[in-house]
């Protein structure tokens, strides 16, 4: 027979989860509304927006019951600890997702002909970093998590260069300014959305093997 | 566990501490290490055939709380009954191995158990005051000692209720009945009347397992303030008491010591599933 305790426990995860699955298909489908100039789906991610909030809320709660009622320690003690950054970190990937969807719209009412230079592939790469450190997540896998820390650096390049890129096409042709503005916002959020990823798998690191590998580089090279 | 990890916890705890976690000894003041009050060498104990506890090695350093934790039967009051031959009293009883403090085999054939006694005071799971008055269950030890100055055991008494934290409730009635005392007063009671034969170490078996939390915390603060003059070890199926007031913890199951370590090790990354299964109560 199940504790209550294990019971919460195990609910708790289940909404993380939830959660997880909630913030990937607002990222996947912000992409989607912002290569395909999809404004109708720009909007349906902005309106789910409140389901993640409202999801934070209830995992918060959880959370606080757990703590005060049960008193883990050890592996549930940094489960439960880990489980409440990664759920703020979740919910301020979300709210990405929602800024990305904002740009999204105002490119399509730019109309500007202006290339999306490194987005398209910056997406590529931070869906992939998400649904890892999710999966990493689910399944307390330090490898795959570690792994995820060790490719926040390929998107940190992409953005240096999407900048650099469009900081020369505003100097060439001046009136591709509010467009340009627009994408270097969403490569910003994209960049968010990666450092994200890296403070779950820093969690998950600390929830499965009991160490902190928040800011030391050297840790991910081992 | 044997030797070997002894040994490192061993080298671990003499080391400087590290005050800023970075793995660095930043401090300029230097640190005395911690000194070995008790030491438990291949300790074995049967009753009868039943094989009670299993080769144990540990040491207990000075000044500090030891918390034993387990469950029912693991053996813990048992180990903590060797370190004043509390169980010399029961009946086909045998030891063997060695439990040194300060140095010296407590088992050794010439030990003198009355001094032991004498320097290792107990608590018990439940307050045992003498149905005699307040002074004069703090005064008893002194006494049968032979202390004949009535300002001398004044003076004690005083000091004792003091350390106890008892002395501001009861000083206006320090003649009246230990029995009209609250369960958490007369535990502290006892406290104050072991410490009154001037021991070095004080062992406590659940020593709040039938109080209230108010009397709870008033014993473990209590604890928290002797340590600075007394080595303690402590029994409690309250994990989170051993959290709390402990410096290290012991997990012993089946009469084995499982894991010793550092009790925030033990409660945030225990080494040994077994301690992890245990305190997070998926079994025991």
């Amino acid at each position: 027979m199940k504790s209550q305790f294990t019971e919460q426990l195990d609910r708790l995860e289940k909404l993380v989860i939830q959660m997880g699955s909630l913030v990937e298909t607002q990222v996947q489908e912000t992409i989607e509304a912002l290569i395909n100039g999809d404004q109708s789906l720009a909007h349906k991610v902005i309106g789910d927006d409140k389901k993640i909030d409202d999801l934070e809320i209830q995992i918060d709660d959880e959370v606080l019951s757990l703590l005060a009622l049960h008193q883990p320690v050890a592996f549930d003690l940094r489960d439960i600890l880990g489980i409440s950054k990664i759920n703020g970190d979740l919910e301020r990937i979300g709210d990405h997702a929602l800024n990305i969807a904002e740009s999204a719209l105002a490119i399509t009412k730019k109309d500007s002909q202006l290339s999306m230079s490194n987005i398209p592939k910056m997406c590529e790469v931070v869906r992939a970093m998400l649904k890892d450190s999710i999966d990493s997540f689910i399944h307390k896998n330090a490898e795959l998590a570690l792994s995820v820390c060790r490719r926040d650096d390929e998107i940190d390049d992409l953005n240096k260069h999407l900048f650099a890129d469009i900081l020369a096409t505003m100097i060439k042709k001046p009136q591709t300014i509010p467009t340009a503005m627009e994408i270097i916002r969403i490569s910003k959020n994209i960049e968010r959305i990666a450092d994200l990823c890296t403070n779950i798998c820093e969690d998950v690191v600390f929830i499965s093997d009991a160490k902190s590998i928040k800011h030391s580089k050297e840790q991910l090279n081992q | 566990m044997g030797d070997k990890d002894t040994i490192s916890i061993r080298t671990k705890i003499d080391a400087s501490p590290d005050t800023t976690g970075d793995g660095m000894n930043h401090s300029t003041v230097p640190v005395t290490p911690k000194r070995i009050k008790i030491e438990t060498r291949g300790v074995n104990m049967y009753y009868g055939s039943h094989h009670a506890l299993k080769n144990i090695h540990l040491d207990i350093f000075e000044k500090e709380v030891t918390a034993l934790i387990g469950p029912s039967g693991c053996g813990k009051s048992t180990y903590l009954r060797l370190f004043n031959r509390m169980n010399d009293l029961i009946e086909n009883v045998r030891i063997d191995g060695a439990i040194n403090i300060d140095g010296k085999n407590i088992y050794d054939k010439d030990a003198d158990v009355v001094a032991l006694r004498k320097s290792v005071g107990m608590i018990f799971q439940k307050s045992n005051p003498f149905p005699k008055s307040i002074y004069d269950n703090v005064a008893y030890g002194l006494r049968v000692n032979g202390e004949k100055s009535k300002s001398k055991v004044d003076e004690v008494v005083e000091r004792c209720l003091r350390k106890a934290a008892l002395w501001d409730e009861v000083k206006d009635r320090l003649k009246t009945s230990a029995y009209g005392m609250s369960g958490g007063q007369q535990q502290r009671l006892c406290i104050a009347r072991a410490l009154a034969v001037d021991p070095d170490i004080i062992l406590m078996d659940e020593p709040c397992s039938a109080l209230d939390p108010i009397a709870t915390q008033k014993i473990e603060d209590l604890i928290e303030e002797l340590k600075h003059d007394y080595t303690i070890v402590i029994v409690t199926h309250n994990m989170q008491q051993a959290a709390r007031v402990s410096d290290k913890t012991a997990f012993m199951w089946l009469g084995e010591l499982i894991e010793f370590s550092e009790t925030k090790k033990i409660f945030t990354s225990p080494s040994q599933k077994m301690t992890e299964d245990y305190i997070t109560g998926r079994f025991g």
